[in-house]
């Protein structure tokens, strides 16, 4: 019994963390329809920010996740000025350039920072809640997640530019007949995206052990959760986060670990077939 | 993962043979008389990707102890010769590649002796194409499938994987039993490539082989995205020793999980992650008191090896010690060294001689076998012996076998 | 004499090796309602496009108040008061009604969006209690409704609209058209396209007609206006009888 609750509660606190990683693609994948390779570079690289700048600054790893979106969106904007704007019609051409751009980060960081693992130690040590211990940085973890993903979900629906976002991929043509740059606006949205990845790369930096090509399991993470909650679907994707991780959890504690991906893989199938708009039924397709 | 025994060998060679084959035909074979100015001695070694870290430790013994020879008047059979490294960095690549690439360091060069290539499954490409060119290769890699293949251009310096796993579960079980310490349950955590999971197994036959209960073995997918759920099964079944094997990330991960959930038993970790000179900082304080066997260890009595320990720190401050492939491959250019004086030839051929009848009992070539360097006919070096460390205060100390330990180990606690 | 307020003078457009449209002129006037009719493939949703600033034009020049404008694109052009319903409706179907609606007057305050929202709701009240509907579940009578309203919500000066009866019912159509004598009266000009001569007839101030992207006719409605079958059989060929 005591084993099912402390399921229960790390599956619940590892949820948030999904859904950190989950906002980002969701809005360059769900809203944007760009598949986006480099998701797991520009997690990668919000965690390589927060190790070198908390180790040369002593700043608060939680303060730095701003400049980890800063950072990371800077650079997601390059990205979409010099190369991915005029990929538009060739979704091909694109793959390769993110795929290209994932290999370019993860290349930089090992010449940089070279193989080693990195950690961000922060010693706030552990509460108990309901009897359980509790790492303290999980909780703010979670905390992080409800914030980015209420402001996420306030602009994309209750703000015009939010609204405008969501209607890129419908039809550019009639968005711009409405007198709006459409190219900004995916530039725009594509910078939130790698800022929010970026933000992502700050928090998990908190709790995991980082090297250059750790963005790949992250990344897997994050499009699951998006498929299942459905494409661009913020609140089916919090739902989603929830069902990854707690069927994680179990099925690590109660099965097998070494089963994971396949049950989420499976999951993730019988998703597409039954609910192809996702959980809620709400996403794109 | 590092070091591991390859399991398509039989394959992999036949691909390595076929190709090499096409290769040599153009090929003569360096063989420079004696009198030579330089003598060529290639590394291959990963500098790049994900091994560098302990490339790198290699190729910085073996630079150092390069320098003290030719410093101290090189080889004076060759008359004065100095050693010059041809370095060749095998990045992460696969190992059919590695295999040309030193087809083509043989090519571009008149080497003498080559040493290399970290990763078992390297040395094992590698050798082939060594043998074939009759170069001798000189090993830090631990699997014994190197020299089980009557090749007689291969010798190997580390002891064997198995003996090292075998070492490590037994003189943890000692040192515990020392201090009334129970084991009678224990987990075994490895990931689910192949060479975790033979280290792994290898290490709950041995601990069931010595009454130990072993109830929970689970194998995970490399790339952990979190520690808590596996910390969580592993210890409902209330171990008194984890036995852990797996990438450092991980490995981080899993050990700050299980600290978290109470566990402050002993953690045995096979594998180079658990002796590389960063692990500590990786993994932070649940790194304490972290067992691992290793092929060498820094604090290794009699005083070459202390001489040599400080000549590293001194000429790369950036390291509080050297890595075990720093220890292995300086002995190795000692070792190779020793056998040019011996030949008096930097003729591969005759060097390969030499090493194959070589007897060494003073010098620092003796750092990794303290009684005297001699290799067997299958190559592989004798009287050398694992050694088992444990994790204090961010550095490996030596705590097994005994006649050579350092320290005690850290109390064992509940 | 009233003034031009867009104009497109020997314009060419068209797709890829396809020239649609070529040499065409049309003129509209500051209020005023110019239909243009064509068989199916005769360009008018071209031109509507090369006016628009959806499609540039290779030769001719489009002009705004006398200015020329073929350097804008179709956002700027939506700015200075050019706005268009596309054929087939064009709505965005992952938003809500009211969503579709704000997006038009993107560029007005929340005050003016608001105001002009009521006043959509007042000139197509069907969709008032569909506010919060998403757009991908419309009837076609509402898509329509939503798209000309979306058009109005920018507050334009000049609308265009492409077939606003395709695919719908008599009577929702009669709905729409009665929309646009409204909008006229409220200061917009309107270039009306459509296939059915009729109903343009009775509403426009001046008539198109193109065939095979060239200008066939163009004059003052009343000419044909009680006598459509005169335009159809003199341009389109497809008067009852028929020509030889
Ligand atoms: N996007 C496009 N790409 C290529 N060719 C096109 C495109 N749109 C239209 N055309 C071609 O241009 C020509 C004019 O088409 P347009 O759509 O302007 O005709 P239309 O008068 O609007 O016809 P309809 O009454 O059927 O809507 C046609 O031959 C059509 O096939
Ligand atoms: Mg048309």
């Amino acid at each position: 019994m005591n084993l099912l609750l402390q399921v229960v509660v790390s599956g619940t606190l590892l949820a948030a963390v999904y859904y950190v990683l989950s906002l980002g693609l969701n809005i360059i994948l769900g809203v944007l329809d760009i598949v986006n390779f480099a998701h797991g570079a520009m997690i990668i690289m919000g965690s390589y920010t927060t190790f070198y700048l908390h180790r040369y600054t002593g700043l608060s790893p939680w303060l730095l996740i701003l400049v980890d979106m800063v950072l990371v969106g800077a650079l997601g904007a390059v990205l979409y000025l010099a190369y991915l704007r005029f990929t538009v019609e060739s979704p091909l051409v694109r793959m390769f350039a993110l795929i290209g751009f994932s290999s370019v980060v993860v290349a930089a960081i090992l010449a940089m920072s070279g193989s080693n693992f990195r950690t961000v130690q922060v010693g706030y040590g552990t509460i108990d809640i309901l009897g359980l211990p509790v790492r303290v940085s999980q909780l703010i973890a979670f905390g992080f997640a409800l914030l980015l993903g209420t402001l996420t979900i306030l602009w994309l629906n209750h703000t015009k530019v939010g609204v405008a976002i969501r209607a890129v991929t419908d039809d550019r043509v009639a968005l711009r007949l409405c007198g709006v740059n459409d190219q900004r606006l995916s530039l725009l949205a594509f910078t939130v995206g790698a800022a929010l990845a970026g933000a992502a790369g700050g928090v998990i930096a908190t709790y995991v052990t980082f090297g250059p090509d750790s963005g790949l399991s992250f990344a897997i993470i994050a499009f699951a959760v998006v498929i299942l909650g459905g494409l661009g679907d913020f609140a089916g994707a919090a739902i989603a986060s929830f069902i990854v991780a707690t069927t994680q959890t179990f099925v690590t504690v109660y099965w097998s670990s070494a089963l994971i991906n396949t049950t989420l893989f499976l999951l993730v199938l019988l998703v597409l077939v039954l609910r192809p708009r996702g959980l809620l039924g709400r996403g794109r397709l | 993962m590092k070091k591991s025994p390859i399991y398509r060998k039989r394959a992999l060679a036949l691909a390595v043979f076929s190709s090499v084959g096409v290769l040599l035909a153009g090929c003569g074979g360096g063989t420079a008389g004696a009198g030579a100015d330089t003598v060529s001695v290639g590394l291959l070694e990963p500098l790049s990707g994900p091994f560098a870290d302990n490339g790198k430790q290699a190729r910085l013994g073996a630079e150092l102890c390069a320098k003290q020879i030719n410093d101290d008047g090189g080889i004076e059979a060759l008359d004065g010769a100095t050693i010059e490294l041809e370095v060749q960095d095998t990045g992460a690549a696969a190992p059919a590649q590695v295999a040309n690439q030193l087809q083509n360091l043989i090519q571009q060069n008149e080497l003498s002796a080559v040493i290399g290539a970290w990763a078992s499954s390297y040395t094992l490409a590698a050798s082939t194409v060594a043998e074939q060119a009759k170069v001798p290769m000189v090993t830090e890699s631990f699997a014994s499938e190197i020299t089980a293949r009557n090749y007689r251009y291969i010798f190997k310096v580390p002891a064997s994987a198995e003996l090292m796993g075998e070492m490590a579960v037994d003189s943890v079980l000692e040192l515990a039993e020392q201090q009334q310490y129970e084991i009678d349950e224990a987990a075994v955590v490895a990931d689910n490539t192949s060479a975790a999971t033979v280290s792994a197994n290898a290490a709950a036959d041995q601990l069931e082989s010595k009454g130990v209960n072993v109830s929970t073995k689970e194998f995970f997918t490399p790339g952990l995205t979190e520690g808590e759920s596996l910390a969580l099964k592993v210890l409902s079944s209330e171990p008194d020793l984890i036995f852990v094997q797996g990438a450092l990330s991980d490995m981080a991960l899993l050990q700050k999980a299980f600290r978290n959930h109470g566990y402050r038993g002993p953690l045995l970790g096979a594998g180079s992650g658990f002796v590389a000179t960063d692990y500590a900082k990786t993994v932070g304080p649940a790194a304490n008191g972290t067992f691992s066997s290793a092929g060498w260890n820094w604090d290794l009595p009699g005083e070459e090896a202390k001489k040599f320990a400080e000549d590293f720190t001194k000429a790369n401050p950036e390291f509080d010690f050297p890595g075990q492939e720093a220890g292995e491959d300086c002995a190795a250019i000692y070792i190779i060294a020793a056998a040019l004086e011996e030949a008096g030839s930097t003729d591969p051929e005759a060097v390969r001689e030499a090493l194959s009848t070589i007897e060494i009992s003073s010098g620092p070539a003796t750092i990794l076998a303290p009684d005297a360097v001699a290799f067997d006919d299958a190559g592989n070096l004798e009287n050398t012996s694992p050694v088992i460390v444990q994790w204090q205060d961010g550095q490996p100390v030596t705590v097994a076998p005994e006649k050579i330990a350092s320290a005690d180990p850290i109390p064992f606690e509940e | 004499m009233t003034l031009t307020l867009l104009a497109g003078s020997s314009i060419t457009a068209g797709y890829g090796d396809l020239v649609a449209i070529k040499d065409v002129s049309v003129d509209l006037g500051e209020g005023n309602l110019l239909g243009v009719v064509g068989p199916n493939g005769a360009g008018k949703s071209t031109l509507l496009r090369a006016l628009a600033g959806v499609i540039p034009v290779r030769a001719g020049t489009v002009s705004w108040e006398g200015r020329d404008i073929n350097a804008l694109s179709a956002d700027k052009r939506a700015r200075l008061g050019i706005s268009m319903v596309q054929e087939g409706r064009r709505l965005f179907p992952s938003l809500s009604v009211q969503e579709n609606l704000m997006l038009g007057a993107y560029h007005a305050s929340p005050a003016e969006r608001q105001e002009r929202r009521d006043q959509v709701v007042e000139m197509f009240p069907p969709l008032g209690p569909i506010m919060d509907r998403s757009a991908s579940v419309l009837s076609g009578g509402e898509q329509q409704m939503v798209a000309v309203g979306r058009a109005w919500m920018s507050k334009p000066r000049c609308l265009l609209i492409d077939e606003p009866s395709l695919g719908l019912a008599p009577i929702i159509v009669d709905e729409i058209y009665k929309a646009l004598p409204v909008l006229q009266s409220a200061g917009v000009s309107i270039v009306l396209v459509e296939q059915e001569v009729g109903r343009v007839l009775r509403i426009a101030d001046r008539i198109v007609v193109l065939h095979e992207g060239t200008v066939m006719h163009d004059g003052p409605a009343e000419d044909f206006r009680d006598r459509p079958d005169a335009l159809r059989e003199a341009y389109l060929g497809i008067a009852p009888g028929g020509k030889g």
